[in-house]
């Protein structure tokens, strides 16, 4: 089974537990703004001013680049995760990934928009040992203006998810002038009292990095000359998504 | 005395025991030079342990300057007669021209048959002529047995020596008698020292009051006790292990503790100090190590298996690391042994030492290099727990073994000149062996066999010039200070370099590894299997050092790379690795070493030797520096942390005798994940990870150094096998560290 990723990134430590292996799978539904891997919009291999972006692989070839670092995982509680774009976009070649990789017996993550299919979701759940699941603008109206969708779908897969006994932990890209506003955080607060399984809550804060991508993709950046927030202004975003019964 | 006079007496010294046996000469030349060279009791210092460079001096390394055994420092002999216009001036000009001829640097240099010298054609100049190869003059990796010198004391160590001699005398053993009662005269110049300090102290106690008078009375009755007795508390403990090391012209200071840790635990348990005063002590022993700037030197070994007493040592070695955090100096090169099944404060407490950008302590992996020394030293496990690394990182066994480092190879000189046919482009000289021209290999095979033999030939020439140099110094000075604290030589009767030790081993440090690997990679991917570029066409873009030749040099660049944990590569790297080791391991028989061995240690040498190498295939610019040690090219470890890491462990490591490490991490990666960061380290060396030498940073800092060195001088930065303050690096070398992924 094949499919189409724009990046493997090995050692990566801040997409779920662990030391990890991330597999980004192109192709998204949303197209966010701020988005700092605009090379994923697109779900097929593309080429921009004579450089390609995206390539073909097999399932078996990702997981075997993977389990490279498997003694890294097991000492850390690491594994792999599946990112995007939106993996559930490529939904066969999502799953075979997973089989494969349980197969190996590597921990799992995918993480996901929220915006796909219900049961795409729950039949990628079940394979899946971690969902992160993004969430990023609580309003319908403001989450359509920014990302081209709105998020009423997304908002039920992640009930959808919950109630099938997922393990989840919501992560939250916080984007100053977008989302940075309290009334977000309390709907983040909200939402972790009304699923008070999930795992936890991260702040993403937004950052730069992307920019260069979207100039060499032949795409505005709407983001243009926005600093990335400093450490004072982060960690005051976590003590507002902080509830008294769960830590981050 | 003045430098006039202490030069007139050394040298007078020196002339007047042409006659005599090296033993009374070294006696004779000591007796002078230790007066001279130590310096006064600081004010702040709880110990006596100041010296300075001579002029003129025997040591088996000089303190900062140049040369082996008997040396001068040209600089300090031209600065004395331009201050000294007289007839003072013109005797100093005449000494200087006895010391040209007399120097034991230049004495093995006329010692080499035709076909080392004609290999060797410089000496040890690698940082400013053009050469495959270069020897090194020096004795170092001086370990000694800080276990006996303890447990007897001056007087108890004088004691075993006489009860020797007087065997020897019985047995008509005249060689072991001449050594062995020159021995006993060195020990007591060395307690003539001891007494000295403990005048001044004494002097300086009754000048003072209240805590400094503590001070220099708890000095003088030190010094007084340890000049004959055995030490019994750790103030004495520490004010002789160290003290003998200076004099003993050592530079590392052994398993500290293991040899301290009793003392520590004793002292504490009586009530004779508390802890805060033990710490007083390290933090005094620490800066006066950091005084002495050896630069290379100043090894602290701390951890490990085969101590006689775990716990106790432990103890000791907490507080090392805690001296380490509040001392930030370039030394001591603290180390760390680390083992699966450690003390966890030990091991936890390390890191936060690095988490602080310290580079200390160093981490050695046990599990690994302790089997890994016994394959390849050919000694017992149980020897093999013995290793310590000295100076860079070089591997010797506690007291029992020698392996100066006496040899410098650039591998990718090599390289570039076996391509050449034997020819060095820089210098327009013939170079090497003459094997043909890279297009006259019609197979990579066949050109890799020809770089092989090239290698070889330059291995075998290193090797035998180490012998030859341990020859020529033992007949220059038998170092019997060392040699009374070394295995086997006091039983024999015989110095250290001449038969007294059970393994006099030798060097050679190997730069260019990794780019060499990398080169060849790239010849056997692009110019034998997929023939995209042209041998002629290769060798004449480095040349022109890819000046036009642009696109060459993309292709070149593009190839894999080691550090990456692509097997292909790292597999030729593996294997070329394998056979240079292998290689110098080999060199043993030939030369009567016990072992000779390929030490991938690194200084700033990689740099320095760089700016003497063409453009190289793997896509380098000329004159840029190499690789460090066996560690990625600068910027070309692209797959992350533990891509790295896993191209690492595919190295061999039990046919060389050490390979430093030196990696970059980021503050946030040590500092808020510790987990990851811990477990990353964990796996590297369950993986079979030898050392890790790590550079902690916040992204940025060196960059900064760079522009704004007034805000930066405390940076320390791990080079290769030392550390240094970044900002006082030349701008070459700073930009080789700045070039490492920083992870």
């Amino acid at each position: 089974m094949k499919g189409i990723l724009f990046n493997l990134q090995r050692f990566s430590i801040h997409d779920g537990p662990g030391i990890r292996t991330v597999a980004f799978l192109k192709g998204c539904p949303l197209r966010c703004g701020w988005c700092h891997n605009p090379e994923s919009f697109k779900r097929g291999v593309q080429s921009v001013n004579g450089k390609t972006f995206g390539y073909e692989i097999s399932a078996g070839e990702v997981v075997a680049e993977a389990l490279r670092d498997k003694a890294y995982y097991e000492e850390s509680g690491g594994g792999v995760t599946f990112s995007g774009g939106e993996p559930a976009l490529q939904k066969d070649f999502l799953l075979s990934l997973l089989t494969l990789a349980k197969e190996n017996n590597l921990h799992t993550c995918v993480e996901t928009c929220g915006f796909a299919e219900t049961e795409a979701l729950l039949e990628i759940s079940r394979q899946t040992d971690l969902i992160l699941f993004d969430y990023k603008i609580s309003d319908p109206e403001t989450h359509k203006r920014h990302t081209g969708q709105p998020n009423g779908l997304i908002l039920r897969n992640l009930k959808a998810l919950y109630e099938s006994g997922s393990k989840i932990i919501l992560r939250c890209p916080v984007i100053p002038g977008v989302n940075d506003h309290d009334g977000h955080f309390s709907a983040v607060k909200n939402l972790r009292r009304q699923y008070p399984g999930m795992l936890g809550a991260e702040i993403m804060p937004y950052h730069n990095m992307g920019e260069s991508k979207w100039k060499e993709l032949g795409l505005d950046y709407g983001f243009a000359g926005l600093k990335n927030p400093d450490e004072k202004t982060v960690n005051e975003w976590k003590e507002k998504v902080k509830t008294r019964d769960a830590a981050l | 005395m003045q430098p006039y006079e202490y030069i007139k007496s050394f040298t007078d010294a020196y002339r007047n025991a042409e006659d005599l046996s090296a033993a009374e000469r070294e006696y004779r030349c000591l007796a002078v030079q230790f007066p001279y060279v130590f310096d006064p009791i600081g004010d702040d210092d709880l110990f006596a342990g100041k010296l300075k460079a001579p002029e003129v001096g025997l040591w088996p390394e000089p303190l900062g300057g140049r040369g082996v055994c008997f040396h001068y420092d040209e600089k300090k002999f031209l600065r004395l007669i331009e201050e000294n216009a007289d007839g003072k001036g013109r005797e100093l000009q005449a000494i200087l021209s006895f010391w040209e001829k007399e120097n034991t640097r230049k004495k093995i240099r006329e010692a080499y048959p035709a076909d080392i010298a004609g290999a060797l054609p410089y000496d040890d100049v690698y940082y400013k002529e053009s050469c495959v190869a270069f020897p090194l003059y020096r004795v170092v990796g001086i370990y000694l047995d800080y276990e006996k010198l303890l447990a007897n004391g001056i007087g108890g160590l004088d004691g075993v020596i006489a009860g020797r001699l007087a065997k020897a005398e019985t047995d008509g053993d005249s060689g072991a008698v001449l050594t062995l009662s020159f021995m006993r005269k060195e020990l007591a110049l060395f307690a003539e020292v001891c007494e000295r300090y403990a005048s001044q102290a004494e002097s300086m106690a009754a000048r003072a009051a209240g805590k400094r008078k503590k001070k220099w009375e708890r000095l003088a009755r030190t010094l007084r006790k340890i000049s004959s007795g055995k030490p019994e508390t750790l103030h004495e403990a520490m004010q002789l292990s160290s003290r003998y090391t200076l004099a003993a012209g050592s530079y590392n200071y052994g398993r500290m503790d293991d040899y301290l840790g009793g003392f520590l635990a004793r002292d504490l348990e009586s009530g004779v100090i508390s802890k805060d005063e033990a710490s007083e002590y390290i933090r005094s022993l620490w800066r006066l190590i950091a005084y002495r700037d050896s630069v290379f030197h100043g090894r602290v070994i701390i951890g490990g298996k085969g101590r006689r007493n775990e716990k106790t040592a432990d103890a000791f070695a907490l507080l090392a690391i805690e001296a380490s955090k509040t001392v930030a100096e370039t030394e001591p090169q603290l180390t760390l042994r680390v083992y699966e099944g450690m003390n966890e404060a030990v091991a936890e407490a390390a890191l936060d030492c690095i988490a602080l950008g310290r580079t200390y302590p160093m981490l050695l992996n046990d599990d690994v290099n302790i089997p890994a020394v016994a394959n390849a030293f050919r000694v017992s496990e149980e020897l093999a727990r013995e290793y310590l690394p000295f100076g860079c990182g070089e591997y010797v066994l506690n007291h029992q073994s020698l392996g100066s480092p006496n040899g410098i190879i650039n591998l990718l000189k090599a390289l570039e000149v076996t391509i050449r046919n034997g020819f060095d482009a820089l210098s327009g000289k013939k170079m090497g062996l003459a094997l043909g021209r890279l297009e006259d290999f019609p197979t990579f095979e066949s050109f890799y066999e020809a770089y092989k033999k090239q290698i070889g030939y330059y291995m075998e020439i290193l090797a035998r010039q180490e012998a030859l140099e341990y020859e020529v110094v033992a007949k220059q000075a038998p170092f019997l200070l060392i040699s009374a604290l070394f295995d086997d030589c006091i039983e024999r009767g015989v110095p250290v370099l001449s038969g007294g030790i059970r393994y006099l081993g030798g060097t050679v440090e190997t730069y260019g590894n990794v780019n060499s690997a990398n080169s060849l990679f790239a010849i056997k991917s692009l110019v034998y299997d997929k023939k995209v570029i042209s041998p002629e066409e290769l060798v004449k873009a480095l040349d022109a050092n890819f000046e036009g030749y642009e696109a060459l040099r993309q292709k070149l660049l593009a190839a894999p790379k080691y550090g990456n944990d692509i097997d292909e590569v790292d597999g030729l790297a593996a294997d070329f690795h394998q056979f240079v080791c292998e290689k110098a391991r080999a060199q043993n028989e030939a030369t009567g070493l016990h072992s000779y061995l390929v030490v991938v240690i690194n200084n700033q040498a990689n740099t320095q030797v760089g700016a003497y190498t063409l453009a190289s295939a793997d896509g380098r610019g000329a004159y840029d520096a190499l690789a460090n040690a066996n560690s990625p090219a600068g910027g070309t470890d692209t797959q992350g942390a533990t891509a790295m890491l896993n191209s690492l462990v595919k190295m061999d490591p039990s046919i060389h005798a050490g390979s430093v490490q030196n990696m970059k991490f980021s503050k946030t990666l040590v500092t808020e994940h510790r987990d990851l960061f811990r477990a990353l380290l964990r796996t590297y060396f369950k993986q079979g990870g030898t050392q890790a030498m790590i550079n902690v940073f916040n992204r940025g800092d060196l960059e900064n150094a760079m522009r704004e060195p007034e805000k930066y001088g405390n940076l320390i930065v791990r080079v290769g096998g030392f550390s240094a303050r970044f900002v006082t690096l030349p701008k070459d070398v700073q930009t080789e560290i700045l070039s490492r992924t920083l992870y």
